[in-house]
């Protein structure tokens, strides 16, 4: 039992550990010690077998008396360990942080209790249980040497009676376990069914009538960065006319940000603002954004797709930081959606990516991807401000047209360092035709100007990447945005919106890797019954 | 005892000496066939820019990068193609093959054809060359590779950017985007140029 209990323990804090260092980069320096790819299935199995035996191990230790026969004369050395004072207390902090970890890695899993307390607690209980292993382990060996090894690994026959019953019970508590996890489905979400006729406006507003007749599902996701403490609560509906599927989703937010990687003029020229965009993590000067991803795998992990560490593929390159890539791994596509208040909000569009297999490395990428790839288009775009990026400098594209004539109108766009409020009436975004190319001589502006990063080259894509029509307005502290898909898109790189279909949702705080996230998926349940609402509105007609 | 209790002294001294180290590496750029050259010809990273030529080395050729400047690389720029008589530019004769001024462009005082594009490079000498011309078929298909992403074009487009579509102009136009499609007509397509390495 202790064997078992070492290695699930081990397993456990390290794939932990590993997952721990998507939202705490300062982790990432254990990087080296702590496994790759997809983790989470493991991590939950693991902490199921770990469960299995604290239980078993609480019935063994409670009925002991009747089960141990030679109890008392089992030993001096086992003896010896039970009376120092030392190993008894910290065996009990052992026994007390194993059952808080079990406690509250369950409710992180089954969404009890506010997500952030919980997945701190659960944090800080694990680096206890790392500080145990040599407060236990490395002060026994200290006492007895590799004898200590003789006595942990070498089976005994000792007991045989205790050990029978012991493993007995150990498997009809596992069995237990898994079938009450495995029965458990993912939170289901409602899709109510509504007539073709009920007229839905994409714009934010969320003001039809039917929205506010159903009960939202709410999911609290944590993890993120930035939300003050990393976590928002999502709340999200959703409704279906045979044709089309209409989502309204809501998150808490209290800043609208909009400054995505302003450009700043200094002495020595433009600059990117930025705190971790060279990496790939920008975690201050960024757009919010909201991420749906759907699939027909409802695995841990973002349908398994989250695979951790800076170079979890071996061929691959590494990424930039640190925490992982999303890929399949084997040919089925999962649908993924982005929001971007800045990039996409103005098209009134979700960016519609999937993900798939690793893709091929390209020699002139700095950024390489894995599977997450954008979805076709057939026209359309928004491009970045600068002729080049780098992190010493920049050269822009283009300046604003009317400049410096319209001084007014620059002036909506300064804004004071670390600030998220956007300015009023300001998409941050400068169409392309208002703009003209930069040249030194035009540039007059004056040191300390600050102008939006995004250009957009037309007004919204086209073709298959604009196939989620989506539109969020930010209000006394929440994004609200309604969004709509058609059910059968027709195109290889989206999944059908169908029955079972598993969904997950992250939010992005002026960040651009680091999102929310929630453990057990969202399962579409198709309503047959027209809700209640259209019902009336028949009637009345 | 001591012994041991130093043992495992030393092992958690390593590992916390190990973890608090700065050991990690970043990403480096792999090894390409195509090189970057800057506007003066000169070789730059794969991952630095921007640049104004691509060499590639399998074949020695140089070609054009096109941009989004509105200058005469622009890549959204259309042209007819047009050749003078002799190649020698429409300044010494106006006859030639082809359909003049029939693109879009703002270089020019009147439309553009490829031969607009030929003479500007030339004098503007772009990455200190000025042997610039239109490319064959088969060059053109050594730009073709056998990977793609959705909707993207069947070039490396981390190189080659802004580069949708290509026209040749000996002896037919023919024009590749995503797959080669004939353009026998008129229409004006996006063009580039390349020359030989020295």
């Amino acid at each position: 039992m202790h064997t078992v209990l070492m290695i699930t323990v081990v397993i456990n804090l390290l794939t932990g550990l590993r997952i721990a260092t998507v939202h705490r980069p300062a982790l990432l320096s254990w990087s080296a010690f702590l496994p790759q790819g997809s983790l989470h299935s493991l991590h939950l199995t693991v902490a199921l077998i770990l469960l299995t035996i604290v239980i078993s191990y609480g019935f063994y230790h409670l009925f002991s008396q009747h089960f141990i026969e030679n109890k008392r004369n089992s030993g001096s050395q086992s003896k010896s360990h039970s009376k120092s004072r030392y190993h008894q207390l910290i065996i009990y902090l052992g026994y007390s942080g194993l059952s808080l970890l079990l406690f509250t890695g369950a409710c992180l899993y089954f969404d009890f209790l506010p997500a952030n307390l919980i997945l701190e607690t659960h944090y800080i209980i694990a680096l206890i249980i790392l500080a145990y292993i040599p407060l236990h382990a490395g002060v026994y060996f200290v006492q007895y040497g590799s004898k200590l090894l003789t006595n942990i690994f070498v089976f005994t026959k000792k007991n045989g009676k205790a050990n029978i019953i012991f493993a007995s019970s150990s498997i009809v508590i596992a069995i237990s376990l898994v079938s009450v996890f495995s029965v458990n489905p993912p939170v289901p979400l409602i899709i109510h069914q509504i007539e073709l006729s009920i007229k839905m406006q994409i714009d934010g507003f969320a003001d039809e009538e039917i929205w506010a007749s159903i009960k939202p599902q709410r999911v609290n996701t944590f993890g993120g960065a930035n939300f003050g403490n990393g976590s928002t609560q999502v709340q999200i509906k959703a409704v279906q006319n045979g044709i089309e599927a209409f989502f309204n989703i809501s998150w808490q937010d209290t800043s609208q940000s909009l400054h995505h990687l302003p450009l700043l003029k200094t002495v020595n020229g433009w600059q990117v603002m930025e705190d971790g965009f060279y990496h790939y993590d920008e975690k201050t000067y960024y757009e919010d954004k909201l991420a749906v991803i759907l699939s027909n795998n409802c695995d841990l992990g973002a349908a398994g797709t989250a695979h951790l560490g800076a170079k979890p593929l071996p061929d691959k390159p590494a990424n930039w930081h640190g925490k992982g890539y999303h890929y399949t791994t084997d040919d089925s596509i999962v649908d993924l959606w982005q929001w971007k208040a800045v990039r996409t909000n103005n098209m009134l569009l979700m960016d519609d990516n999937y993900i798939s297999k690793p893709s091929k490395v390209l020699a002139g990428k700095r950024r390489y991807t894995a599977g997450y790839k954008t979805d076709a288009k057939r026209s359309g775009a928004y491009v970045m401000n600068w002729q080049w990026y780098t992190a010493n400098g920049i050269t822009p594209k283009r300046l604003p047209k009317y400049m410096p004539k319209d001084s007014e109108d620059i002036q909506a766009y300064q804004i004071t360092p670390n600030s998220h409020q956007a300015g009023k009436n300001k998409s941050w975004v400068i169409p392309w035709y208002d703009a003209k190319p930069y040249t030194a001589e035009l540039d007059t502006l004056a040191v300390g100007t600050v102008l939006p990063s995004v250009l957009y080259r037309s007004n919204r894509l086209e073709g298959d990447r604009a196939d989620v029509r989506a539109f969020a307005r930010w209000q006394n502290g929440q994004w609200s945005m309604e969004l709509s898909r058609k059910l059968i898109t027709g195109s290889k790189y989206d999944i059908e919106l169908k029955e079972g279909i598993c969904l997950w949702l992250a939010a992005f705080d002026h960040s651009q890797t680091a999102h929310t996230r929630h453990v057990r998926p969202l399962q579409l349940q198709f309503k047959q019954e027209t809700a209640q609402f259209e019902q009336e509105s028949d009637n009345d007609l | 005892m001591i012994y041991r209790a130093l043992l495992l002294c030393v092992v958690i001294a390593a590992l916390i000496i190990n973890v608090t180290s700065e050991n990690k590496v970043e990403p480096i750029s792999v090894a390409s066939h195509w090189v970057k050259l800057d506007v003066s010809g000169k070789p730059i990273d794969n991952w630095a820019g921007p640049w104004s030529c691509i060499l590639d080395n399998k074949t020695g050729l140089i070609w054009e990068n096109k941009d989004d400047s509105e200058g005469i690389h622009d890549g959204f720029w259309s042209y007819s193609w047009f050749e003078s008589k002799g190649g020698q530019g429409k300044e010494f004769d106006s006859a030639g093959l082809g359909v003049e001024n029939w693109g879009d462009c703002h270089f020019e005082k009147d439309r553009c054809d490829t031969q607009d594009l030929i003479n500007r490079m030339r004098q503007e000498k772009t990455c200190g060359l000025s042997q610039w011309r239109l490319p064959t078929a088969n060059e053109l298909t050594t730009l073709v590779i056998n990977y793609q992403q959705p909707g993207e074009p069947v070039i490396d487009v981390f190189f080659f950017l802004t580069l949708n579509v290509v026209i040749i102009g000996l002896p037919m136009p023919i024009s590749l985007c995503m797959d080669f499609i004939n353009t026998w007509g008129r229409e004006p397509q996006q063009s580039i140029l390349l020359t030989e390495k020295k």
